[in-house]
């Protein structure tokens, strides 16, 4: 019995029910449990997806080059599908960062979008996967081009640590609002620190699934092209 | 800026969350009804084979 077969009831029969209830309870902890935030009022509450939202990306383009590096290693097929489904869903949770970022800077910073080091690298990030994804769309099946998107996953995974320590490296607008000083907002409340444990395990089921879930696509369009090829060639 | 204001913001960026993940499970359904159709024709094609 193979890894897949093991995990594939699991991932098919209990993670999406999972996910969702979870996301149920994640967002009456966002919207009803959590209480204001003393300086930003009810806008704060964007932060618990926002940080989640980000978190997902990392891990996922996180997935993506570990699973790229074995493909370089290996050269298993599996393998480049995994990195592919990674970048795709990092991609996913990395424009949503781009997204509700903005929405939440505009009442807080009175503008949608400023040049701030830790942006400026998630934009880079967002470029760079970006590309793979291009890479990948226009020559999916050319093995040097797997490769060649494999060495990119490994290098634009190397922002992601430089993303982290922007806010204290270079000092910029972004809060760190985890730990951020005693009296300057950040989760001072215990309820907030809850909800935002609570949206993380929702959000690493929802990684889980979507993962899961593009890479059998995956998989499963290289085994229908494979066998398409074969009948081809008993035909001929 | 008011509070009431300020919700907008919140409701907005929830909705973005929500609008971006439902686009990309669209995309999942479809790419897996295309792989179906084509599970099917090869189903065809080798039920076609003498």
């Amino acid at each position: 019995m193979t890894v897949r077969t093991r995990v594939a009831p699991i991932a098919e029969h209990v993670l999406p029910y999972a996910a969702t209830l979870m996301m149920l309870i994640a967002l009456w902890c966002v919207f009803i449990y959590a209480p204001d935030e003393r300086m930003q009022g009810p806008v704060q509450r964007i932060f618990y997806f926002h940080v989640n939202c980000a978190w997902a990306a990392f891990l996922s383009f996180f997935v993506a080059a570990g699973a790229s590096g074995l493909f370089l290693w290996r050269g298993r097929p599996a393998h480049d599908h995994l990195a592919q489904a990674g970048v795709q869903v990092g991609m996913l949770f990395c424009t949503m960062v781009l997204v509700t970022g903005p929405i939440w800077a505009r009442p807080i910073w009175g503008t949608w979008w400023t040049w701030d080091p830790r942006l400026t690298m998630t934009v880079i990030l967002w470029t760079i996967f970006a590309v793979y994804l291009l890479l990948r769309a226009t020559a999916h099946d050319d093995p040097e081009i797997a490769r060649y998107g494999a060495v990119l996953a490994l290098v634009g995974v190397l922002d992601i640590p430089l993303i982290m320590v922007s806010v204290r490296l270079w000092r910029g607008m972004h809060p760190s609002v985890i730990s951020a000083p005693e009296g300057k907002g950040g989760l001072e409340d215990p309820r907030m620190i809850t909800t935002l444990l609570v949206t993380l395990v929702a959000f690493l089921l929802l990684i889980a699934w979507l993962l899961w879930r593009r890479y059998e696509t995956l998989r499963l369009r290289d085994e229908i092209h494979t066998l398409e090829d074969r009948l081809t060639e008993v035909a001929a | 800026m008011s509070a009431p204001d300020r919700l907008w913001y919140l409701y907005g960026a929830y909705s973005a969350f929500w609008l971006l993940l439902a686009g990309f499970m669209l995309h999942l359904g479809r790419r897996h009804r295309a792989l179906d159709r084509a599970f099917r024709e090869l189903e065809t094609r080798i039920d076609k084979r003498p």
